[in-house]
Formats: C-alpha cells, structure tokens, sequence
C-alpha cells in the first residue's frame, strides 16, 4: 500500500505539472465549486423542445417501447390480464405511489421468481424517450431480471433534457442515489455480425405508461 | 504474430471468413451513425459541447481527481492508484481474495483488456466470466477483441455457432437464427450474475461532483455486474474524470451516436458507492483501480488531445484500413486510427511506430471523431518521432542521402527526371501503362503503373507560362 500512495502522490505531482500548475489547492472544495459555477445548475444549450409529451412518446417508440396513456393505474389490469402468461409472476416495487392498487395477477417480492415487474419512474427525459429509476426506489433486479418490464411515468414528470432532470432530482455533491439506472427501451446486442437482437440481459420488453395528471 | 504490420495484413487479407465479417459490420456503422445524426438539428453543437467538456477536465485534472477520491470515499468506496497494468492486476486479485472471491462476472473494460486481466485472475485461481455477449464469444474462442465496441466483430454467426454447441453441453439444438444465440447466452451466463462473488467492470466517465462511474451499456449485463455481486470493482484510467452530470451529458449525446448510430443506449447507468441503508440491494463493498500505464506522460505531451478519446469506435468504424485488415491486425487492444495513435504511447514498442504509417491520411477519422480529436496530425507526428526511436535502414538512409543531393541541383534533377519520364513513356508503348517494371514488382504485381504523358510538371507550367506572354503581345 505504500508503493501505491507513494505512485499517488507521483501522478498528482505530474498532472498538476503537465497543467502547468504547481500543486493541488489548499482548499479543494473551494477550488472545485468555484470551477463548477459555471456549468452547474445550466441548462443543455440545445434547441428548446416545445412539446416534452409528444417527443418523449416519439423517441421511447423509437428505442423500441411500447406506450400507453392512461388516467388510473388500475388500467394496467387490463393489460395484465390480457398479456401476462400463466403461471407467470409480476413483482411490484414498493413504491407508495403504487401500492394502493390491486393486481389482478400473481405477485411476488423476490425478483428471481418474476417474470414482468412493475416500477415508478422517478423521472422521464423527452430528448431521448429514457425513464429514470434509482436503487433507493426499487431493487436492481426487478429492473434487469424481469422478462417484461412495466414503467409507470407521471405526465408532469417528464422534463425536456438530462440537465433538467439532474436538477430536479437535486444530484451534486453529497446529493447521490448509490445507482441511478436510465433506461431507454428493452435490453439488446448487436454482438452476432450487427445484427440487432432485443432481449440480451435484461428484459426483452419495455412498457411504459403515461399517467395523465 | 508477426512484429509488422504489414506481414499480419497478408494474413488478415487472405482470411475469407475475417472479410465476409468485416464486409457485413463495416458499412451498417457508417449508414446508422449518419442516420443518428440526421435526425437532431444540433449535432455540430453537441461535438462542440462534448469537446469543450474533454478540453476543461483535463486543463483542472488534479483538482476534479482529488474530488472524485474524496467523494469516492464520502460514499463509502474507495480508490486505488495503479501506475503500471502489474499494479492493477496486483490490486485487483488482492481485492477479489480480501472479497474470498471465486467466480467473477466481468462486464466488458478496455482497461481489463489492457492488463490482460482475464488470464491473470485465472492464474490467481479465480474464474472471471465474462458477460457482454462479444466478450462472451471471445472467452470462449481464446481470442482478444478487435474492435473496441463490438468486440467479436470479426466472428461469423457460424463461428459463434460452433463455439457455443462446443462449449455448453445442451446437446442437439438449433441455433441458426440469432434470437437463439442470444437466448442462449442469456440463459448460461443469467445463472452466473446470481453466483458470482464480485462483479468487475469498466467505466465511460468518472463524475467527481458525486464520485460516481457511468457506465454505458446495450445488454444490461454492466448493471448485473455491478449491483447483484457483493463486491463491486471497476477498471478505469484517472482521464475519465469530468467534473459533474451536467458535463456528463455532454459526452452521453454524443457516444452512442457515433458508436452504434442510437439516440443513446438501452442502458446509461451511474453508479456511487456501497449499499446504503435506503437501498434495495447492490454490493456490501465499492472500488474503483485507476491505472496510469503512460497516460500522465501523454497528459503532458503534444499527445495530450488523444486523451480526449471517448471511445466510441467512430475513426475505425470509417477507416479504409481497418475495414480492410481488421483490429487484429493492429495487434493491440485499441485498433483503428486512435489505437494507432495510442498504441505506441501506452506502450512504447518500437513496432508500434509504424502503425501510424497504416493510414491513407483521408482524414475521415478526424471528420467523424465527436470530440474532433486531429487523429492525422498526430498520427503524423508519430511518423517523425518514429524516425528517431526507430532509426531507418541502411539501404533508405542511402535514398534519402541521395535524393537530397539531387533535389539541391536544379538542373541536373530537371534532366535527370526529363530523361526518367521519356524512358517509362516509350517503354509503355502505346497503352501509357506498364504492366511490368524491373524493381518496382510491389507495385506492378497488383496494378499497372501509368506512364508520364508529356514533360513534367515544371516543363509544361514553363511552356504555359511563355505561350500566356505571347499570348499577351
């Protein structure tokens, strides 16, 4: 451990030295706000996006989403009923905004035994159709185990770019989810000649409903 | 292998089913980037952007450094300063055996493949798998990727198909279509994610506002790693630290375009720290290695904008050389015009040198890189510097000697090439092409050469001018 510390101090020396600098500040928190005001808190700088509903339902389709709108939760049912095999088991994130429903399918808390899992996006970013989900909310493996993978988006929770939705949920320094997933369409490769293949990992399905507000 | 390049392009030319490969992946990446592109308004902006981000993270990198580290650790993981790719391997089988770890479920890291790190936890008696379904393949053939997004870019779906009925033991199955062999190395290596002891993976930027590594995905196979093992460890190198998510959304506008033509991946996941109590799941136990391996010497040079690279795999996936020869042939883990450039820095192999002499200078690495990296400068400047590491033969010393004194002798180079370009014209005859020349077999033995036409250029610009004069009277 010595030798590692000692090459530490070694690479800072060379990298302040190739910055032309002569070392680290005495305050590196200071020294790092203050080289951050710039940027942090901004905005993309890209052309506005006028209409966020149209264009996240736009791009989400793209990656290979299916999309419903809906104005109750319970809605889902329908689906589920209509979609989900037998035998099959969803597992439901427990999340509060979800619980006061009633699943008209086979439910489980363990995420190795289901099959479709459903979960609240905390966030859904327009530019790119991409629903955000943290490790606080919901467990990894509902959201990467699942063969079908259901994700609830409030309407007024879709925001236009990635900066906005960092803002909104507050991330900087100290301010962190241990991991945050942004999701964008069902799992796939191109690994076999580039061909594209849905379904590699994680779940082969992505549906995501739209709760009007 | 050969130690010339030339000598591993003979083989990778006369390999049919490395052509027919090659034929099949090249011209996708090229259309499905252009169709990316095409479809936002603001591209050139967000390359702008993305550049700017590469620029200021490196010109305060000691600062945004020692931030990571220390939020890093405010989130209850810890860094690991690797100088040497022995270092890092050393480091991580230290922290695989503190974890009593035996198996391993490796996401794909180009700073693994780089320390060769596979072979050195097998040799620790430990059994990393990897995950990545490229990666996967390449495991299983004992061969290394060629291609830094798609690894097994290379390999024919009958390749992939023979490797997997000779590796898993399911017996007589069909795995002609590629659903199949993708259903399939779900189901072997879904098993792997719930065992392994530790998962390792690399990492597309290291953000020091929050200490955290983004990894960028397709398959999910990087947030499986990550999250279900009880020790999570990534390989990175210390210039993938930029200062915060607003920075980091710079890069992730511009990556996945360039590298496989989406939006953006199905996966873009940042990771920060161990389990807390809030948390669901995720691992008991947080690292990140960051290996230097000659970066801080690269920090420091004319090089210094290869540091820029954000590995999207754009310049090989539009360069005539590497979609003729391939990434083997490069025979590093960076192929392709920026393995070309950062072979021999990383390395410091004398053969390595000329790897910057494997380019047509067309420039489209260059016109295609999002964060405008000037591949063919540098690759040029490579060209000079190879003249003092890698002093030239004899035999082109002399030619160079030669042609120096004859290029300081106007007259007698004007009658010496006059003379030169009326023999090659008469012995073309008629058809104004050779199609054989004593000494120059290299060049005819595959095409003819045209003859001269005419004077040279200095005689007809002469003859031109004077007939303007009178002309002009």
């Amino acid at each position: 451990m010595d030798s590692q510390s000692d090459f530490r101090t070694r690479l800072f020396a060379k990298i302040a030295q190739a910055n032309g600098k002569q070392s680290l500040p005495e305050n590196l928190t200071a020294s790092f706000q203050q080289l951050i005001n710039g940027t942090k808190g901004q905005q993309s700088g890209l052309a506005p996006i006028a209409d966020c509903l149209a264009a996240f339902k736009e791009n989400a389709r793209l990656a290979a989403c299916e999309l419903f709108e809906v104005i109750s939760l319970s809605e889902i049912n329908t689906l589920l009923s209509e979609r989900m095999p037998a035998g099959a088991n969803l597992m439901v994130s427990p999340q509060p905004a979800l619980q006061p429903c009633e699943w008209s399918v086979a439910t489980t808390d363990n995420a190795r035994e289901a099959q479709w899992g459903l979960a609240l996006a905390e966030i859904a970013i327009a530019e790119t159709g991409s629903v955000c989900l943290h490790s606080e909310a919901v467990a990894t493996g509902l959201l990467y185990l699942v063969e079908t993978l259901i994700v609830v988006v409030q309407q007024s929770q879709i925001v236009a770019r990635q900066e906005e939705a960092w803002q909104q949920m507050h991330i900087g320094t100290g301010q962190r989810p241990r991991a945050l997933h942004m999701i964008t369409g069902p799992s796939r490769t191109a690994d076999v000649e580039q061909m594209l293949q849905l379904g590699a990992h994680g779940p082969r399905e992505v549906l995501i409903f739209i709760l009007a507000n | 292998m050969s130690n010339h390049f030339v000598v591993r392009t003979q083989a990778a030319l006369a390999n049919q089913q490395l052509q027919s490969a090659l034929a099949k992946a090249g011209g996708g990446f090229v259309a499905r980037r252009q169709a990316a592109i095409d479809a936002v308004d603001d591209f050139e902006l967000m390359r702008d952007q993305a550049q700017a981000v590469r620029k200021k993270s490196l010109a305060d990198l000691e600062i945004y450094l020692a931030y990571f580290e220390q939020q890093v650790e405010a989130a209850g993981g810890r860094v690991h300063w690797a100088e040497t790719t022995e270092d890092l391997r050393r480091i991580v089988i230290e922290l695989c055996q503190q974890a009593n770890a035996k198996t391993i479920a490796k996401g794909k890291s180009m700073v693994g493949e780089e320390a060769h790190l596979n072979q050195a936890l097998e040799a620790a008696g430990m059994t990393p798998w990897e995950t990545d379904l490229g990666e996967y393949i390449l495991q299983l053939a004992h061969e290394p990727p060629s291609h830094i997004v798609a690894p097994a870019l290379h390999k024919t779906k009958a390749e992939i198909e023979q490797l997997f009925k000779q590796a898993h033991t399911l017996g007589e199955r069909d795995l002609s279509a590629v659903k199949a062999i993708v259903d399939e190395a779900r189901a072997v290596i879904r098993e792997r994610f719930l065992k392994a002891d530790v998962g390792i993976t690399g990492a597309n930027m290291l953000i020091a506002e929050t200490g955290t590594a983004v990894l960028v995905t397709n398959e999910g196979n990087g947030d499986l790693s990550a999250c279900l093992p009880r020790t999570h460890i990534i390989t990175s190198t210390f210039d993938r630290v930029i200062p915060t998510w607003e920075d980091a959304s710079k890069i992730i506008r511009v990556l996945a375009r360039s590298a496989t033509g989406q939006p953006i991946t199905s996966y873009t996941s940042f990771f920060s720290g161990p389990k807390t109590a809030k948390d669901h799941d995720g691992p008991e136990a947080f690292h990140v290695v960051l290996l230097d391996n000659r970066r801080s010497e690269i920090l420091g040079s004319d090089y210094r904008e290869m540091l820029h690279c954000i590995r999207c795999g754009a310049c090989m996936n539009h360069c005539p050389v590497y979609q003729t020869v391939g990434g083997h042939a490069y025979d590093s883990v960076y192929p392709g015009p920026m393995g070309a450039v950062l072979s021999p820095l990383l390395r410091g192999y004398n053969q390595d040198y000329e790897l910057a002499s494997a380019s047509s200078f067309c420039g489209r690495c260059e016109a295609v890189c999002p964060v405008r990296i000037p591949l063919p400068k540098l690759m040029r400047k490579l060209r000079e510097q190879e003249q003092s590491v890698v002093p030239p033969g004899l035999l082109q010393k002399f030619a160079l000697a030669g042609f120096t004194w004859l290029a300081n002798k106007p007259g007698l180079y004007r009658r010496l090439t006059g003379l030169a370009s009326a023999c090659l014209h008469r012995l073309a005859g008629g058809r104004g092409r050779l199609h054989r020349l004593p000494l120059a077999s290299g060049w005819t033995s595959v095409r003819d050469l045209p003859a001269p036409q005419g004077g040279s250029f200095q005689s007809q610009y002469r003859r031109a001018g004077s007939a303007k004069k009178s002309a002009g009277k």
